[in-house]
Parts: C-alpha cells; sequence; structure tokens
C-alpha cells in the first residue's frame, strides 16, 4: 500500500556532479562530519575513538557532531523505537562481510531505499521471498531524511522461517511474518528477517566513485551452549551469509550502471510514487548542502 | 581532427531489426539500435534513474533498462514503464519528456559513426578514407580499421575522461 491518497510532489534531485566530481565529494564530506546532527557510529560493544561523544540507542550508537544536534531520540523519530527492539539480537553475531562497489555512496543508499527493483535485479532471492502481492502489503514510514519499509513474506518463506525457529530454537525479537529495512540517514540500514535475523549495514565512502558496503549478520538463539542448536545455527548462519552476499553481488553491478550513467545523464530523472524515500535523502543532502 | 565524430562499429552488427551496438563518447555511453530498419542512436542511460542501459558491445533485443525495466521505443520515449499506473502515472507528455536524447548516426563504409549532437555534420566522417588502403589506417578518432570494415581497435570501446 502507499502512504498518501494523493500524488506527492516532484522532487528534485542532486545536480550529477556530486555524484562523479571529487571536489564536490570533499565539500559534501566536510559537511557530513561538521553540519549532521548525529551520525552512526558503530554497535554496543565495538572499540570507538576516544573522545567522541556517542549516544546508544539500544545497542545502536550515535556520534553527536554538533553540539545544537536535537535530542538523538527526536533525531531518530519513530525509528529508535524500531533500533531498540532489533538491540537484544546484537548479542549474537554470527558473520561479518564486506563489498566494494565502483558506485558513489548515494546510488548505494538509493538502491537500498527502492523499493520495487526485486523482479528485475533479484528475481530468484528477494523476490520470490516476499508475498507475491507485495506492492499490498509494503508498508513504508518516513521520518525526515530517515524511514522504514516492511515487507510480508511469502508463505513459503515464511513457514521456513518458522522450522529453523523451531529446530534451532532461535529466539525472536519480535513475532512478525516479515522483512523490515530501517534507514537511518546517511549511513546506517538495518535489515531483519521474521524478527529473528538482524543484518547491520555501514554504507562507507571511500572517494566519490568509490564506496564499501560493510555488513554483520545476527542471529540469536534462546539456548546458547546446546551444542547440536549451537551446530545448527552455525549452519544456517554460513547459508544465510551466503544468500547476503548474492544478493549484494546482484546490486552491485546495477549501483555501478548509475555511476557509468550518471555523469551524462542530461535529464532531471525521475522518482516514482514508491521512491520518496529517495527524494528525502536528496531533500536532506541539498539542505546539509546549502545549495 | 574528428569534429566528435566516432566510430562505434560495424554496420554488418545492426543489419537485423533489434540489434544494437554500444560505446563511449568521451565519458558519455550511446547506443544505436535498429529499429524496424532505421539505425536510430540515443544516450545509453535510462531516464528514471540514470542506469547504463546496455553494456555489451553488441547485441539483440529491445532497448530496456535492467533497474526496473524501462523499454524506450524508436523516438526514444518509454513506451512501457512497470507500475506505471499505481507508482509513476505518467501520461504521453510525461513521457515525451523523458525522451533519451538522441545522438547523431551515421552509416557509411560497413561501418557506424555516432556524434553526441543529434544534428552533427556528417561531412568530416564522408572524408575519411574508409574504404581506401593502404590498411591498417587509423582514423582521425584513433580507431584502426582494416579491409572490408573490419575493426582493429575502437577508441568508443572504453570510457573517456569526457574532458
Amino acid at each position: 500500500m502507499l502512504n498518501y491518497d494523493q500524488p506527492p510532489p516532484r522532487r528534485r534531485l542532486l545536480p550529477a556532479h556530486w555524484f562523479y566530481a571529487a571536489d564536490s565529494f570533499a565539500r559534501e564530506s566536510e559537511a557530513m562530519s561538521h553540519r549532521l546532527p548525529w551520525r552512526y557510529a558503530g554497535l554496543a560493544g565495538d572499540s570507538l575513538v576516544d573522545g567522541v561523544e556517542v549516544e546508544a540507542c539500544g545497542g545502536f550508537l550515535f556520534r553527536r557532531q554538533r553540539m545544537d544536534a536535537p535530542a538523538l531520540a527526536d533525531w531518530l523519530g519513530p525509528f529508535a523505537t524500531r533500533l531498540d527492539l532489533m538491540s537484544p539480537a546484537l548479542s549474537a553475531p554470527v558473520g561479518a562481510d564486506a563489498v566494494e562497489f565502483a558506485a558513489n555512496w548515494k546510488i548505494l543508499v538509493e538502491n537500498t531505499l527502492d523499493d520495487f527493483h526485486g523482479s528485475t535485479v533479484h528475481p530468484q532471492t528477494i523476490h520470490p521471498a516476499v508475498d507475491a502481492d507485495w506492492r499490498q502489503h509494503l508498508h513504508t514510514e518516513r521520518h525526515g531524511p530517515h524511514s522504514h519499509s516492511s515487507w510480508k513474506l511469502s508463505a513459503a518463506t515464511a513457514q521456513w522461517w518458522e522450522k529453523l525457529v523451531a529446530r534451532g530454537g532461535l529466539a525472536r525479537f519480535a513475532a512478525q511474518d516479515r522483512y523490515d529495512h530501517t534507514y537511518i540517514f546517511p549511513d546506517l540500514y538495518v535489515a531483519s528477517f521474521h524478527g529473528a535475523m538482524v543484518i547491520v549495514h555501514r554504507v562507507v565512502p571511500l572517494a566519490v566513485d568509490r564506496t564499501r558496503l560493510e555488513w554483520r549478520t545476527f542471529l540469536p538463539s534462546h539456548n546458547p551452549g546446546d551444542r547440536k542448536r549451537d551446530a545448527f545455527r552455525r549452519s544456517l548462519a554460513g547459508q544465510l551469509a551466503l544468500s547476503a552476499r548474492q544478493v549484494i553481488e546482484e546490486d552491485r553491478p546495477l549501483c555501478e550502471m548509475v555511476q557509468a550513467g550518471r555523469a551524462g545523464a542530461t535529464g532531471p530523472g525521475m522518482l516514482g510514487w514508491r521512491e520518496q524515500r529517495i527524494g528525502d535523502v536528496h531533500d536532506a543532502l541539498a539542505t546539509l548542502l546549502d545549495i | 581532427m574528428t569534429d566528435g565524430w566516432a566510430l562505434l562499429g560495424r554496420a554488418a552488427d545492426l543489419a537485423e531489426p533489434g540489434q544494437w551496438i554500444t560505446g563511449w563518447l568521451g565519458a558519455v555511453p550511446v547506443v544505436v539500435r535498429n529499429f524496424a530498419g532505421t539505425p536510430r542512436g540515443f544516450r545509453n542511460i535510462c531516464s528514471h534513474r540514470f542506469a547504463q542501459m546496455l553494456t555489451a558491445p553488441t547485441g539483440k533485443g529491445p532497448l530496456r533498462c535492467p533497474y526496473h525495466a524501462w523499454v524506450y521505443d524508436a523516438d526514444g520515449v518509454p513506451k512501457a514503464i512497470p507500475f506505471n499506473d499505481t507508482d509513476f502515472h505518467l501520461g504521453d507528455a510525461d513521457r515525451q519528456a523523458l525522451a533519451l536524447p538522441a545522438v547523431a548516426v551515421l552509416v557509411t563504409g560497413g561501418l557506424v559513426f555516432t556524434h553526441l549532437q543529434p544534428d552533427a555534420d556528417p561531412a568530416p566522417v564522408m572524408g575519411w578514407p574508409l574504404t581506401d588502403g593502404p590498411f591498417p589506417q587509423h582514423l582521425p578518432d584513433g580507431s584502426l580499421i582494416g579491409p572490408d570494415a573490419a575493426i582493429l581497435e575502437r577508441r568508443s570501446s572504453q570510457r573517456g575522461c569526457g574532458c
């Protein structure tokens, strides 16, 4: 379902140079470091740089970058509750991975906020995992540049997860038959499946046309120490890690094709009704960059 | 002097309707496709979210973006937009406004040339010695051709700096 009955406004996307010009990247990096009020800093237990003022939202740490920053809860809005809800899962890390993209970081963000490339880019992975009538069941919530989308899993995928929960003694942070995606501007997004598995992604800009996507997977159980269930959970974690990487590897060439096309595009681009989350990010960046 | 013209490929690779050739004019990806017998060239960049659409050097099939499956017609206008009725609501005028920018196409001497300006004067290319030897021969755009329109080196196969 769409969250509005009236056409959303046409959004203005950032000019192309913010995607390929080195001096624009430097200016943007400066703004991100000094003008953005809060920025994701890591997870509880991570070693952070001394002297950095961080505040926690559940197990998620955020660095205060401005003295006049709003309260973290106000910055995160309704998604503070969501991050808090998922935080118990963060005690059970089962894997970490990273992939470098030959693309600007904003293209990765646009891609992860894009709700409808499943059938074209992920026809064998994400697309069959969600309900066939996904457009009817998709819920999206927005708060400034942050947003959340929630998908109903297909019946087969939900049943598969039910079996895994039972066999592996998995601990669910919420009883949900959904795939949830929470994005916190500019560089954090958290995916969760069936209220059981949590994947924390971080988008790390390396250069104007190079970005590393890092992700960490969490799969908590009720009975850590149970050898049989632990072995099953390890095996499952390995399988899920391969799936997660496959999805990212499906996204990577598309992001790189956008990077290849971005500099040569002459038109304004077009965001559909379901792409307003992307417009939110562009608006936030335009404000941050004073353009 | 190339006056902006560049060798894109062999006319034989555009012989059948639906066949296409891709390449780069500086930093701009371009595509020339046979639309029902007529070669038409465009910037190879989707008007939706700017993805480069076709990446193989040659091929056959619709001019379709792999990201969200927008399909473009002979005028560069998106004729198929998945979920248009519910998510885009683009009428004819909106679609026309999203037409791909055209590029000039010239087929001569068994070779296909392109230029970013759709109304570029083809005279410079007409003066290039495409069919007379000696071969191999360097074209003004830096490409290298042999006899019978054989392309030994194609400058437009690589992305340029655009400077």
